[in-house]
């Protein structure tokens, strides 16, 4: 009956967890493989599902106890485990997650040692720390005496000050109200068992009493005091790495959050970046961004510790272990990295990037523009410039314009350096533009222009069309003049408004040649300016500023070419007929007429309309003749002769159609 | 040895300058005698120079024939194969023995406490280093690294074809040593930390794109890149460089400027063909992710080459120990650029790292679970679980006086430690292990 109950009551996870202890333990003690025994692969199973929280079991000499309460009592397995322990001096036993097989089987193996034995190399938890078991933790009985103050044979009484407010019996004690300094040459693994247990009992929080506790010990030693300071720092960093579960992360939290603190940097100093880095994922976010931001200002080139901290934390057993403890989980990190399948597919993903590597005109393009992009520095900005525009020559002195213009605007198309310094670029340009490269450019558009010069040219913009303006109006030869104009028209092309803004030049000359060149960027948006120009004084500008509205606009220029018949200078008015002459829309033909009649033009102009409109012979200008031919009432000598012109037309048509 | 040679070079370059009655040629010569006497203290010294190699007493001095592969080649030039010591050294030897090296005159009597070329000394009794070609190439890259860096100190341009000639001779021993080139690799100097560091960043940038199909031609513009890579420190102050503790903001924001500073340097220098140099130089801390330094609005992911050195380039670092950080494993190394693939590190070229490098990558040194130290040369190619090393302590800690090969399991292996700490030290032990290792 009493075995029905015993078996029909629902066990606790905690008396889960022991028995699964229990079977494991006893398993080990019978197998020489107990990993392979199906009670030993159970047991794991259920520590797995059921560790998922830190849990301590107190020790007893054959008993386990959890909450103050016996549990696993009458379990053979159990009962031996308990007696283990209590001879090897552990008060407690603490599973941080499910206990790995591996973790057992050698926590079992130290407990079947000889206690004297494993004491004498050590301890336990010396041993447990050199084993690489970091899922279980146990905490020992009355051994903290060894590691504080002095020696047992000093006694335990007589240290005093602060020092011994921090010590009872030897054992290192907390309070949380008043942090307590601590002697340096302190025992780690005392410690940090000193602190799991004061933040247990107290309810507190173990990563404010390490910090704490670091902070207050640190006070206490001289700042002069370097060797001090270095053991101090270093046994912290040795408790910390004793600490069990959470609670290290928990605690280098806490030191991150207070980085930019010399004496919380002292610590943090002694963890390598892979070790930081190893925390990270279970850093909460505040955290991590203490991290990164740490990281930040430490990292490569800086920190904070002296070699000879660096030769004593190398020689640190502990930490050493600690590290071994990881080594391993690296190699299985490495060996998933060198994964074949993974390795095939990344030789092949590079190879097919090799295949399409940038040219280096393209990598030169790329570094120059985020060396202008990166500069803050005026003198090296300047510098960059020289080193620039010195490429730039030399490329095109090799004949390599595409080169030359992929230079030129990797740097002013987008144009990403700072504001400030854009007149030290468009200074640049100007010079070049100015320069010795200005003549085989010319040469160029004096023959046949390749994409490239024109590519090279336009790239120059507002200094390439002030530089060329200079050279046209000093320019005698006409060949060169016509290069110059086309290359204007060139750099205008993506932005009229770059020659627009120098219409307004005083040397009629100059505006003429810009006149011209704006007709040659086949840009209608020019046309409105040239429009403008028809009001210049200089009819040689009137005249130029006339064909290339023609050019721009077609059929629309033909109102103000129309207007033109009747301009004050004879030059303009034969460039606005001819140009009318030249065109053939009916559009054009009832311009003529109306202008014909609108009385304005000169009678000249009149019979060259009337010449103009039988030439073309259509019935639009068959009819205007014939309207004229047939006036029977003038009064004026002028209305004569443009009659007598219509009507000579008029013979002559019909001369043609006979 | 270190002194001496170290006071020789500094006296030489004192007598290049000054008079002999200069306090600072004075003071150079105080350290000077004061290293010799030192260094003959122990009985009759004598220095050989022999295949690009110092050898003090008929022992292989590596290391310091790298160090101070300029002054070999400045003694080899004016006839010196050995020098001999004969305790105490005199002044006026020393001032002339500098004094002859740096080309300004001097004589040195017959007999004197300073002896070249003595007769008793043979040559041919000294063991020819197997890798004598390859100490030399290193040695040639380390002093074009050191030239470069001078001459832009003197408002110089760097002398690309130069540079371009020694990395040639890195990527000639590298292709008929590969194995003994990522040895040598290993090999670091904490007080020419940059000079050394870039050339093994150049051996292992070299050897990754030999393991990705590259020809020489390809290879010797990487080679470049990863040798200048960090040139542009010379413009960060000495004061940061030095700075013993943590970096403000402002020498951190200094510290950042070194790549930029480096491009300018290499496009200064003129010519065409450096453009992917400067590329590397620029873009070695830009991340993979997009991330990283020099800040700017990067259109595409940093040069391929320029990532292929931001792995080689970090290796190397954590492999190293500075005074404000310790070495790591290289296991430890591969594992920090394992975990950050993706943000600061290309994955594929990690991973092509790892594959060349081995899990347990040359020059790794092991405790077996036999209680034996070994030292890495490579890993089995096909079957990632065996590693080729030699071993170099026995079980009782005792050091082998010659390193025996031997085949490592990996399940074999207790831990990994660093060099430093085992005593070991890889580079060193090349002439004894050379033909052990992967060609």
């Amino acid at each position: 009956m009493a075995q029905e109950v015993t078996f029909g009551r629902q066990l606790s996870p905690s008396d889960q967890i022991l028995n699964a202890l229990g079977s494991a333990y006893g398993t080990s003690l019978l197998y020489p493989n107990p990993e392979a025994q199906p009670a030993f692969v159970r047991a794991l199973e259920i520590l797995k599902l059921l560790s998922g929280a830190p849990m301590t079991f107190e020790v007893g000499p054959a008993v386990f106890l959890h909450e103050g309460e016996e549990i696993g009592k009458g379990r053979d397995a159990v009962e031996k485990l308990a007696k283990r322990l209590f001879i090897h001096d552990v008060e407690a036993v603490r599973l941080t997650g499910p206990p790995t097989g591996d973790h057992l089987i050698q926590l079992f193996e130290l407990l079947e040692r000889d206690e004297a034995e494993v004491a004498g190399e050590g301890g336990l938890t010396a041993q447990m720390v050199g084993a690489g078991i970091t899922t279980i933790g146990v905490r020992l009985r009355g051994r903290l005496e060894h590691a504080v103050g002095g020696s047992e044979a000093e006694g335990d009484g007589d240290v005093s000050g602060p020092i011994a407010a921090s010590h009872r019996d030897g054992v290192p004690t907390f309070d949380k109200a008043a942090p307590t300094a601590h002697p340096i040459d302190f025992d780690p693994t005392a410690m940090s068992e000193g602190m799991m247990r004061a933040a247990g009992e107290q309810g507190g929080d173990l990563a404010m009493l390490f910090v704490d506790t670091f902070e207050a010990t640190m006070a206490g030693v001289e700042n002069g005091d370097l060797t001090g300071r270095q053991r101090a720092v270093q046994n912290f960093v040795d408790t910390f790495f004793a600490l069990e579960g959470e609670a290290s992360t928990q605690v280098l939290g806490k030191f991150l959050s207070r980085y930019d603190s010399k004496i919380h940097q002292a610590f943090l100093d002694q963890f390598s970046g892979s070790d930081l880095a190893a925390f990270t994922a279970s850093l909460d976010d505040v955290a991590k961004e203490s991290l990164y931001e740490y990281a930040r200002v430490a990292a490569d080139d800086s920190g904070d510790r002296s070699e000879e901290l660096v030769d004593a934390l190398q020689s640190a057993e502990a930490v050493r272990r600690a590290r071994d403890a990881v080594d391993a989980r690296i190699g299985q990190m490495l060996e998933e990295g060198s994964n074949f399948a993974t390795i095939a597919g990344a030789f092949e993903s590079i190879r097919a990037q090799l295949g399409e590597l940038p040219a280096d005109r393209e990598l030169a393009e790329r570094v120059m523009s985020g060396l202008f992009e990166a500069e803050r520095r005026e003198s090296r900005f300047k510098r960059i410039v020289r080193i620039w525009t010195t490429r730039v020559l030399r490329a095109i002195e090799d004949g390599d314009l595409v080169s030359a213009q992929g230079l030129l605007s990797a740097v002013t198309t987008e144009r990403r350096f700072p504001l400030e310094f854009a007149p030290f670029v468009d200074q640049a340009l100007t010079d070049l533009i100015n320069s010795d490269l200005i003549d085989p450019l010319i040469d160029q558009f004096l023959s046949e222009p390749t994409a490239g010069s024109r590519d090279l040219l336009r790239t120059f913009g507002k200094a390439g069309v002030e530089a060329i303006i200079e050279l046209l109006a000093d320019e005698e030869n006409p060949s060169r003049r016509r290069a110059l104009t086309d290359m204007l028209a060139t750099v205008g092309r993506d932005d009229t408004s770059l020659i627009v803004e120098h219409l307004g030049d005083s040397r009629w000359y100059v505006v003429r040649n810009l006149a011209i060149a704006l007709g040659k960027t086949n840009r209608h948006s020019a046309a409105g300016a040239l429009n403008q120009l028809m009001e210049h004084s200089d009819h040689r500008v009137r005249t130029e500023a006339l064909r290339s509205i023609v050019a721009l606009s077609g059929d629309q220029a033909t109102v103000t070419l129309t207007r033109a018949l009747s301009d004050s200078h004879e030059r303009v008015r034969e460039a606005a007929l001819a140009l009318l002459s030249g065109r053939g829309s009916e559009i054009v033909d009832k311009e003529l007429v109306a202008s014909l009649e609108s009385g304005n033009l000169h009678v000249d102009e009149q019979v060259r309309v009337v010449n103009t409109l039988a030439s073309r012979a259509t019935p639009v200008a068959v009819e205007a003749i014939e309207r004229l031919a047939a006036k029977r009432f003038v009064i004026w000598h002028k209305d004569r002769v443009v009659r007598d012109a219509a009507k000579a037309a008029q013979k002559k048509q019909t001369r043609v159609h006979s | 040895m270190r002194d001496a040679l170290s006071a020789l070079r500094r006296l030489t370059r004192q007598v290049r300058l000054y008079p002999a009655g200069h306090p600072l040629t004075q003071e150079a010569l105080s350290v000077g005698i004061e290293a010799f006497d030192r260094l003959a203290s122990t009985g009759e010294t004598s220095v050989n120079l022999f295949q690009n190699a110092f050898y003090l007493n008929g022992e292989l001095l590596p290391h310091l024939s790298l160090e101070y592969s300029s002054l070999y080649t400045e003694l080899s030039q004016i006839g010196v194969e050995s020098f001999s010591l004969a305790p105490p050294t005199q002044v006026s030897d020393l001032y002339d023995f500098a004094s002859i090296v740096a080309g300004v005159g001097g004589d040195i009597p017959a007999g004197g406490s300073i002896r070249f070329n003595d007769a008793g000394i043979n040559t041919t009794t000294l063991v020819e280093s197997p890798v004598a070609g390859l100490r030399t190439s290193y040695g040639g890259a380390l002093e074009a690294v050191r030239s470069a860096t001078g001459n832009l100190a003197d408002g110089d341009s760097i002398e690309m074809a130069t540079v371009a000639r020694s990395v040639e001779g890195i990527v000639d021993s590298s292709v008929q040593q590969s194995g003994a080139a990522l040895l040598l690799a290993t090999v670091k100097s904490h007080d020419e930390y940059t000079y050394f560091h870039s050339v093994n960043v150049c051996i292992m940038a070299i050897a990754l794109g030999r393991l990705l199909g590259l020809d020489k031609a390809e290879l010797v513009p990487i080679g470049v890149g990863s040798l200048l890579h960090d040139i542009g420190k010379i413009a960060v102050s000495a004061k940061v460089l030095q700075h013993p503790g943590r970096l403000d903001d402002a020498m951190w924001k200094e510290i950042q400027l070194h790549p930029q500073e480096g491009a300018q340097a290499i496009l200064a220098a003129g010519g065409p063909g450096h453009e992917l140099a400067a590329t590397i130089a620029f873009e070695h801390h830009a991340r993979f992710d997009g991330s990283g330094y020099p800040s700017v609005a990067r259109r595409a992911r940093p040069h391929l080459f320029s990532r292929l050195v931001a792995v080689s380039d970090t290796y190397d670092a954590i492999t190293t120990r500075r005074s404000y950080r310790r070495a790591e494993t290289p296991n430890r190394a591969l594992s920090v650029l394992l975990g950050h693939i993706g943000g600061s590190y290309d994955p594929d070229l990690v991973r092509a790292f790892i594959k060349m490098m081995g899990v347990y990558p040359p020059g790794s040194v092991l405790e077996l679970k036999s209680g034996v130290t070994v030292l890495v040369t490579h890993m089995e190619e096909e079957q990632e679980i065996e590693a080729h090393a030699v071993i170099v302590k026995g079980a009782d800690g005792v050091a082998l006086s010659s390193p025996e090969p031997v085949t490592v399991r990996l399940e074999d292996v207790e831990s990994q430690v660093l060099p430093e700490v085992a005593g070991v030290d890889p580079a060193a032990l090349l002439e004894q292990i050379a033909h052990h290792v992967k060609t």
